[in-house]
């Protein structure tokens, strides 16, 4: 077992918001299965399935995450468990009170080393870890004396009593609510403030009883708004508390002296809001290291103190959180934004004449300004404040920014305290307010006077806007809420007319009245929003745009249900009701949805971004120039090593870990990159492979979530999956099984090129493949490898998909995934051969589950092949055999 | 027979309404219909809603769906006043919804036995209104000085679905 204080360091060299997404995500799959756990005690003799899936997915989870952690005694305990849940699913134990205690001591201990994940590997497993091992060793018993039996664990069961004696305290104090019900109180509150408003103003003051009535009804009012919403308050310190372990490690980083402290960590916010804060703020704080304060020498030179300091307050003020984060460093300098936003061309030099040395310094949040002169690890790519700023504004707040150069910088947070429902934009059109939802809104715009005649054109029957180059179809708001009728061509055109002739009027009558002469300015303007509808976008043209508000949504009334320009109807501040907007269903009244104005190039994007999934990768550097990444399914876990560790033999580079010597792969001999920056303490990432080999690296970045979709045109070379920009560079993605083939190529037989009869023939006749697999990334990554090969790729994200894909095209072969949600491997292919419809096909699974058990399951169940993820050439070589063998039967 | 058993049986029962004036004429509706009486009339239009339908209204955070009862009568709209309410009906009647009055009057009792739920010898009643009656399930009442109509409140909701059934066959 691995000794403490490497756990700690290992887990340092990790960013830290990995490890609390472990910790809380653990904890939610922990909490949920108790109580799974003693349903399943219930219905003994017929396990629900389902149920059973459910926890042996969460146990997996867990273990896999731990795993990756390098947090041996949590992996151990999972490992056992999942072990022992196993054999529960596949019927062989049936889940007899003794598992199911074993089972929960081992959810206990498992959640109390999570409270203390720093120190998990020191916490004693052994009896726990025993007492299930002892019960998967001994055949199953139904009678209690095997209870008796195991007396050796007794203790364990004093120690249950008090847990459980303690929880049954808890319940006392708390209940739990669904957040349905905290909201409808927050609405009713707000009448109630709304009543008490309108109540207050027209009372009669000279009337001393129903003046004291009112007074109390005013009291009364706000004490229960204000405990309404504190029903939803959390305290801002759950963000604050991890910030002195990151300004640590980034002073250690960079070898300055940062002390942060800490005020205010009691106020609080609602919960929406302190979950989307946590990522800004932290940005913040990166930054207050990485530029604001300096190193211990510039601060003697500059008569400073040694050390940096940080102050992060918080407090109400006026209905709203204020948060304050300020240090004592070198501040911003006005001059540096001032080139490097004239550099990059941002604004002109006039531009910036006019502006005040605050307003230069708020120009830091426009993408690409930075202050520093260099971007470093921690920060400086100028991306930051950009996405800092736009965080706080998604969540109603503003954002203020003070800088003296020499003192110090301080940023000013203002936050809501509480959020409603969906973002929307509120706009009118005929003094009537309607709300149009963020997420069907793409941007807006704003046409003067010129844009308006030469940018908005006419078709016969349409009137389009060519923004950027596309073919916009623009939808006049008014028109269509005049008009309850579906739009015929006719009346589009109509339409178009109207407006055409209009706009030629108003120019005349301006020509006619000298306008042009006397120097003023033609002046009229146009606000649209372009929002997209499915497929394709189109402007709607509004009176006024009055700014986004966060909205309630009510349901329509049913009476009018069947209107499909509105989606529901909310209530304003003003107390008014205004209706929310359908833009599909506007679209569909406008008729512009069946019309070919849909340009195929809006289409394709809009698709792309539909398919896009986002992914986790490990950002990584190697040589000096490129920035790498490997995305964290493929990772089993990062080893810091030293160099003098490695030790050279036949020219190839070998290290010991974990006992095994593992092959440490240098990406420059396979890639055309820059070599390695080597130092003596570098990392070595331990991917999942079956080989025992590792990548050697230089430094860790960042773990950053990134679009699944890799560009693969503008650069691509063998051994990568492809290319994408993060944090403004361009970042290369490793396709470590093809690396691993590339280096090694003699643990490779070239068995598989003389089966690939599919390579090279007409797409037509290429071999269909149905493939089935929940995890997104493994669903690209295989589609890719299948694709490569010249199949024809089908993907399905369950079983239950899988069956309708079968049922509308003809496969050659099917590669699925085992666990999966909604309908499992195994269950699918049970109903592929029990059908009617090819039932012969060739079925392959492919899998993580490696265990002797899974392996006879699923050649019952009538898989052709059994194949553990993922061994790239082994699974390629297997494919084609497979549809060889079926070539070759018929 | 039956029936007119049924009827002497039920003979004493006293049924409430409350009443409500539309174009000087007396309407009411069963009094445990009716959750409240409110002056709002701020109502926000909805556009391609059949237009019988004024509009949403919000009570207390609720928002209701405010019918003009002149134009399911038959009469013609008329812009609203000083005097003008909404009568609001419980939930049980259906989803939020309230009618729109030109003036409320008092709760009037009367017998079960003095509402007469006759369509066509009733030839006092205007033109418009007695083609109505009948779908608003009305019944009417003599009192004193006046007649009284009643609506199902039930049946008033079903009206406005009904004329958008209709309104999209004309298409």
């Amino acid at each position: 077992m691995i000794d403490d204080k490497e756990t700690i360091d290992n887990l340092s060299t990790l960013d830290p918001e990995l490890i609390e997404s472990f910790i809380s995500e653990a904890k939610e799959h922990l909490n949920a299965i108790e109580d799974d756990f003693l349903n399943l005690e219930k219905q003994k003799d017929n396990p629900d399935r389902a149920l059973m899936d459910k926890v042996f997915r969460a146990i997996h989870s867990v273990k896999g995450a731990a795993g990756f952690l390098d947090l041996g005694n949590m992996t151990g305990l999972a490992h056992v468990m999942e072990t022992l849940l196993s054999r529960i699913r596949a019927g062989e134990i049936r889940p007899e009170s003794e598992y199911i205690d074993a089972l929960l001591a081992g959810v206990d201990l498992l959640t109390a080393m999570l409270d203390d994940i720093q120190h998990s590997n020191k916490v004693d497993i052994t009896s726990v870890h025993g007492r299930l091992s002892y019960l998967l060793d001994h055949e199953p018993s139904t009678s209690p004396t095997i209870q008796k039996s195991s007396a050796e664990f007794a203790a364990d069961h004093v120690k249950e009593t008090s847990v459980l004696d303690k929880s049954g305290a808890d319940f006392g104090s708390t209940v739990r609510i669904h957040v349905d019900i905290l909201d409808n109180l927050m609405v009713q509150a707000g009448e109630l403030v709304l009543v008490r408003n309108q109540h207050l103003l027209s009372m009669d003051d000279s009337d001393p009883v129903p003046r004291s009535v009112a007074h109390r009804l005013d009291l009364v009012t706000s004490e229960l708004q204000e405990t309404i919403i504190s029903t939803r308050m959390q305290p801002i310190g759950k963000i604050f508390g991890k910030f002195p372990r990151i300004v640590r490690e980034l002073g250690k980083k960079l070898g300055k002296q940062i002390e942060i402290a800490i005020s205010g960590s009691e106020s609080e916010l609602d919960k929406t809001i302190i979950e989307s804060l946590a990522d800004p703020m932290t940005h913040i704080i990166r930054n207050c290291c990485g530029h604001g304060i300096e190193t211990p020498e510039e601060r003697v030179r500059a008569g400073k103190p040694k050390s940096g300091h940080i102050m992060l307050t918080a407090y109400h003020e006026a209905g709203r959180v204020n948060i304050e984060i300020s240090d004592d460093g070198r501040g911003i300098d006005p001059e540096i934004i001032r080139k490097k936003v004239l550099e990059k061309a941002l604004k002109t030099e006039s531009e910036l004449d006019l502006m005040s040395d605050k307003d230069i310094l708020h120009l830091i949040l426009l993408p690409g300004v930075t202050s520093a002169d260099e971007a470093s690890d921690v920060s400086g790519r100028g991306v930051g404040m950009d996405v800092v700023r736009t965080g706080i504004e998604k969540l109603g707040g503003s954002f203020d920014l003070e800088s003296t150069v020499g003192e110090g910088t301080t940023i000013h947070l203002r936050l809501p305290l509480t959020l409603a429902i969906i973002p929307s934009l509120i706009v009118t059109s005929g003094g009537n307010m309607f709300a149009i939802p963020q997420i069907s809104l793409v941007e807006l715009l704003c046409l003067y006077d010129e844009d308006l005649k030469t940018k908005i054109e006419c078709t016969d029957d349409q009137e389009v806007y060519r923004l950027r180059d596309r073919l916009l179809p623009m939808v006049r708001l008014s028109e269509v809420l005049a008009r309850p009728m579906p739009f015929t061509r006719e009346v589009r055109a109509e339409i178009t007319e109207k407006y055409r002739k209009e706009q030629e009027a108003a120019l005349q009558e301006y020509i006619n009245a000298g306008g042009e002469k006397n120097g003023e300015i033609f002046s009229q303007s146009c606000n649209f929003a372009v929002v997209k509808a499915g497929n394709s976008r189109f402007g709607l043209i509004v009176d006024q745009i009055q700014g986004t508000e966060e909205i309630v949504v009510k349901p329509m009334h049913w009476a009018v249900k069947s209107l499909s320009i509105y989606s529901g109807a909310t209530i304003m501040g003003s107390g008014k009701c205004a209706l929310i907007l359908d833009v599909e269903g506007i679209a569909r009244h406008t008729g512009i949805m069946l019309d070919v104005l849909i340009d195929k190039d809006a289409e394709e994007i809009d698709r792309a971004a539909k398919d896009e999934d986002l992914q986790n990768a490990l950002l990584f550097r190697y040589g000096a120039k490129e920035q790498f990444a490997m995305v964290l399914p493929l990772i089993r876990r990062i080893e810091p090593i030293s160099m003098s560790d490695v030790e050279l033999i036949d020219e190839r580079e070998f290290i010991t870990i974990d006992g095994t010597s593992t092959r440490v792969l240098r990406l420059d001999h396979a890639l055309t990159v820059s070599p390695v920056v080597e130092r003596e303490e570098m990392f070595l990432i331990l991917p999942k492979h079956k080989r025992p080999v590792g990548l050697l690296i230089s430094g860790i970045i960042d773990i950053e979530e990134t679009p699944a979709q890799l560009n693969v045109e503008s650069y691509m070379e063998d051994g990568l999956l492809g290319t994408n920009i993060i944090r403004d560079s361009m970042t290369l993605f490793i396709d470590i099984y093809r690396l691993v083939e590339i280096i090694e190529p003699e643990w490779f037989a070239d068995q598989r090129m003389g089966l690939l009869s599919t390579a090279g023939l007409p797409p037509e006749t290429a071999k269909q493949i149905l493939l089935l697999e929940d995890d997104s990334f493994f669903r690209r990554l295989i589609r890719g490898y299948l694709e490569a090969d010249g199949y024809k790729v089908t993907t399905a994200e369950d079983g239950r998909v899988g069956l309708d894909r079968l049922d509308e095209s003809e496969f050659d072969l099917i590669v699925s995934d085992l666990e999966m949600p909604v309908m499992d491997g195994w269950d699918f292919l049970k109903h592929v051969r029990q059908g009617t419809h090819q039932q012969d096909i060739p079925a392959m699974a492919l899998t993580s589950l490696d265990t002797d058990k899974d392996r006879k399951r699923a050649m019952e169940c009538g898989f052709d092949h059994y194949e553990v993820k993922l061994d790239r050439e082994r699974f390629l070589t297997t494919v084609a055999e497979l549809l060889d063998l079926e070539k070759s039967k018929t | 027979m039956q029936a007119a058993k049924e009827e002497e049986a039920v003979e004493a029962q006293k049924l409430q309404f409350c009443t409500f004036r539309i174009s000087g004429r007396r309407f009411g509706v069963d009094i445990l219909d009716v959750k409240e009486i409110n002056p709002e009339v701020d109502f926000t239009p909805i556009f391609h809603a059949p237009e019988e339908v004024k509009g949403y209204v919000n009570i207390r955070g609720q928002i209701y769906l405010l019918l003009d009862l002149r134009l399911i009568l038959g009469f013609e709209s008329k812009k609203v006043d000083k005097l003008s309410r909404i009568v609001l009906f419980k939930p049980e009647v259906g989803d939020p919804f309230g009618v729109l009055v030109d003036s409320i009057d008092d709760i009037e009792t009367v017998d079960e036995d003095q509402i007469e739920n006759r369509r066509k010898e009733d030839r006092e009643l205007p033109e418009g209104v007695e083609r109505r009656v009948f779908d608003i399930g009305g019944g009417v009442c003599k009192l004193e000085d006046e007649l009284l109509i009643i609506a199902n409140s039930r049946k008033l909701l079903n009206i406005i679905s009904n004329l958008k059934a209709h309104s999209q066959e004309s298409i």
